[in-house]
């Protein structure tokens, strides 16, 4: 009796199981095509449906400071937002060879300079945009390593979707993210100290050095004009303190190689100004408008546009 | 160890496995093994505290033994069941009140100096759960109900027994303590029901109760920022909350010993549903209810005196089953007021006019007993807004919050996906308990005669509890109890 009430339950978590797995992948196709920012990008990316010629790349801060329809508007190109949420830079250049690999090159791209740019991806943030897409190889090869998905998320269907608001992949509303985050204005800084030191700034540089340069080296080899930018970050931001020197020598370093140039906007009016702030790294509405407006001004001066 | 953590779904088919297979041949060699189960289950969460299980068992055990030699003279045996009282409350009182009292000691005569008289201890789980029961065991054998075990064994297994350790039902000796002194057959359809038991259960902790809780306690965090509409929403929310989380641990608990072949008592009877107050505490946490009623309530004189008598005897054990729920003047205030619904009825020879379910044979209740029901549970959820506050003046202050309405707009909180979203899964848990309201859990599917609708609705619901399930996912609201 026992032997068939195990055998019986055996049966039904198996049935059960691949239920889930079939439910799984249908709900997963569907939230690939949600409006959700950080899901629609990697399906951009993947799907090869970009066509733009200028392309920022880098992490969140691009996601909301570089705003694509201001940018469209006032530059006449077409424009498009590479942004992975959380990611350090070994992360960013695997998701641009993807785009390279699956898109159409880019004439211009212009490269989001910040603290991550000078650290390992050890943990990415918002895991919630890879749910989507846990089926593609091209994009398991770009998270797993990274990524610490337990194994009852990697093997158990449906359940790296447990706890993470569904609704959000399944809603119909407006890409929020893409014009910057609107109407939140505050200062705080939303990463703590002890987030800074797992980053180990600068450690890394050695493993990192040859993944710029080759991406640099290809750009230049493509006809892509590379630019730095460092992004405005608000003035009480002091989250790579002590690193900025560091950080300002290896990316002049790479200039002076590679003949790039590297607008830098620490110093803009709007860091003294905390109503176009979402938190003291992300811009929100108002600021990423002002921001983009010098970029789109100094990108044309520089004849890159 | 809880029931909604991974490590729990790798420990029962363990056990399981072992019960039945193993240890399934000698019923003492079984008996050891749940002993050692259920050791190993409450270790987890903090093995030190194991000692004082042993002693409660162990003290309890050897007390029935004593009272039973001394049978011919009541006098030592009342002695002995009086200190085996006395020994099981003085740990309860040490580490579940004694802070209370030197608190309210040091607020009432030291001017809130409490320096170097409270204690600090960690309550341990379930302390008020297996203690009420070892109790229940000494006092049976001392009046005789139960002749007392000699197997040691088989006693630390009744008091220790993992599914029901920390949260109940608080079990009777004549109930449980036969069952492990019987050899277990594996029963199919009892051990299916359980599985099905244990998924609604964990349906309602993770769907209802967990989900709930973060919309209740955003607001309790912060009731004077709240409006009137918020927080009635939040008191609904927390009513069901409670509900959810306490029941959906008791149908986890009862469905998991159906697989062991021990069958539990009943804990609750679709309490929301009730068309009085007295309805309501024969469906509410019915093994705490009846533990009060047989071994305080009755030997106090029960409802056979005189009226003074009897609205004094309803007073005391309100007051001592609030009190129950933990050191906290909330609790009291609580009971009292359940305490004041429950006078009327009782002094006027209402309290057992509703003692079959609501709308037996019908589809739908009656104007009138809707209406009931809904009286019933407002009064209720009243009282549920006393016990979930932190104190008596936050309990105060959301109740004058309630009476401060800015706008008839602020009705809009209801309409609002947080609070609709909930509302939903709520009601859809009151429907399937509705349809199955005579059964002993929602999800018995004694009407459903199709296997692919069976199967279709377990999918449904563990496709839902997974999606709900949260890492952070609370403990169990009555483990702090």
């Amino acid at each position: 009796m026992v032997v068939r009430f195990l055998a019986r339950c055996f049966l039904a978590v198996v049935v059960f199981f691949l239920l889930l797995a079939a439910f799984d992948f249908v709900f997963s196709k569907v939230a690939e095509r949600a409006n959700y920012q950080p899901v629609e990008i990697w399906h951009d990316v993947l799907g090869g449906t970009v066509d733009a010629d200028v392309v920022a790349l880098g992490n969140s801060l691009v996601t909301v400071g570089f705003n694509t329809e201001y940018m469209d508007s006032v530059l006449g190109v077409r424009t498009y937002a590479l942004g992975f949420s959380g990611s350090q830079f070994d992360r960013q250049s695997y998701m641009y060879s993807l785009y390279r690999a699956k898109n159409r090159p880019p004439k211009v791209v212009v490269n989001f300079i910040d603290h991550n740019a000078m650290s390992l991806t050890t943990r990415v943030p918002n895991r919630d945009q890879f749910f989507p897409l846990f089926f593609n190889k091209d994009f398991r090869k770009a998270v797993f390593p990274v990524e610490n998905f337990s194994w009852a998320e990697r093997y158990i269907p449906m359940w790296r979707w447990h706890s993470y608001g569904t609704n959000k992949f399944l809603s119909r509303s407006p890409r929020h993210f893409r014009s910057g985050f609107k109407y939140i204005t505050s200062t705080r800084t939303p990463f703590t100290t002890g987030a800074r030191d797992s980053m180990r700034f600068g450690s890394d540089i050695e493993v990192l050095s040859p993944l710029w340069d080759k991406y640099l080296s290809e750009n230049v080899k493509d006809g892509i004009r590379t630019v730095f930018v460092f992004p405005p970050l608000y003035k009480n931001n002091h989250f790579a303190e002590g690193y900025e020197e560091l950080m300002t020598s290896t990316f002049n370093d790479f200039t002076e190689r590679y003949g790039i140039r590297f607008l830098d906007y620490r110093s803009l009016p709007i860091v003294e100004d905390s109503t176009c702030f979402r938190d003291t790294f992300h811009l929100n509405g108002k600021g990423s408008i002002a921001f983009c407006d010098t970029l789109a001004k100094d990108l044309r001066q520089l004849g890159l546009i | 160890m809880t029931f909604n953590s991974l490590i729990f779904a790798a420990f029962l088919p363990i056990v399981f496995c072992l019960y039945w297979f193993v240890f399934g041949r000698n019923l003492r060699w079984q008996n050891a093994f749940v002993v050692a189960a259920s050791y190993v289950f409450y270790g987890w969460w903090n093995w030190k505290f194991l000692i004082l299980i042993a002693i409660t068992s162990f003290c309890s055990w050897g007390s029935g033994l004593l009272i039973y030699n001394c049978k011919d003279d009541r006098r030592k045996a009342r002695w002995i069941s009086a200190a085996n009282i006395i020994l099981n409350l003085g740990i309860l009182g040490l580490f579940k009140y004694y802070d209370f009292f030197a608190q309210s000691f040091a607020d009432l005569f030291l001017g809130g100096k409490t320096d170097g008289i409270l204690l600090n201890l960690i309550l341990p789980v379930g302390i008020s759960f297996y203690t009420f029961q070892a109790l229940s065991y000494s006092i049976d054998v001392y009046r005789g109900k139960i002749e007392p075990t000699k197997d040691i064994v088989q006693f630390f297994a009744y008091v220790s027994f993992f599914p029901q350790l920390v949260a109940g039902p608080i079990e009777r000796s004549t109930n449980l303590l036969p069952q492990f002194g019987r050899e277990r057959v594996f029963d199919y359809s009892q051990a299916v029901d359980g599985l099905r038991q244990m998924l609604w259960g964990y349906f309602k902790k993770i769907v209802i109760a967990d989900w709930c809780g973060i919309y209740v306690d955003k607001v309790f965090g912060d009731i004077p920022g709240q409006s009137g509409a918020k927080l009635i929403a939040a008191g609904i929310l927390f009513a069901f909350q409670i509900y959810a989380d306490f029941s959906g641990y008791t149908d986890i608990a009862i469905g998991t010993a159906k697989l062991f072949g021990i069958k539990l008592m009943r804990n609750f009877a679709t309490p929301y549903f009730s068309r009085d107050i007295a309805e309501f505490w024969r469906r509410w946490h019915i093994s705490l209810t009846t533990w009060f009623r047989d071994y305080l309530y009755i030997p106090m004189g029960g409802s056979r005196c005189s009226k003074p008598r009897v609205a004094l005897n309803t007073m005391v054990i309100f007051l001592v089953s609030g009190f129950w729920h933990g050191a906290n003047w909330t609790f009291i205030a609580w009971g009292a007021f359940h305490a004041l619904l429950f006078l009327p009825l009782i002094l006027t020879g209402n309290n057992r006019k509703y003692k079959e379910i609501v709308a037996p044979g019908r589809i739908l209740p009656s104007f009138k007993e809707f209406w009931q029901i809904l009286l019933t549970f407002s009064l209720v959820t009243i009282g549920w807004v006393i016990f979930r506050a932190d104190s008596l003046s936050q309990a105060w202050s959301f109740f004058v919050g309630v009476c401060h309405w800015n706008s008839i707009g602020e009705i809009s909180v209801f309409f609002k996906d947080d609070f609709l979203i909930r509302a939903v899964w709520i009601a859809i848990m009151l429907f399937v308990e509705w349809i199955d309201r005579g059964e002993e859990h929602g999800l018995s599917m004694r009407g459903v005669r199709h296997r692919a609708i069976r199967y279709a609705i377990y999918f449904a619901v563990i496709l839902v509890t997974i999606l709900y399930f949260d890492d952070g996912s609370p403990k169990f609201i009555y483990f702090q109890f």
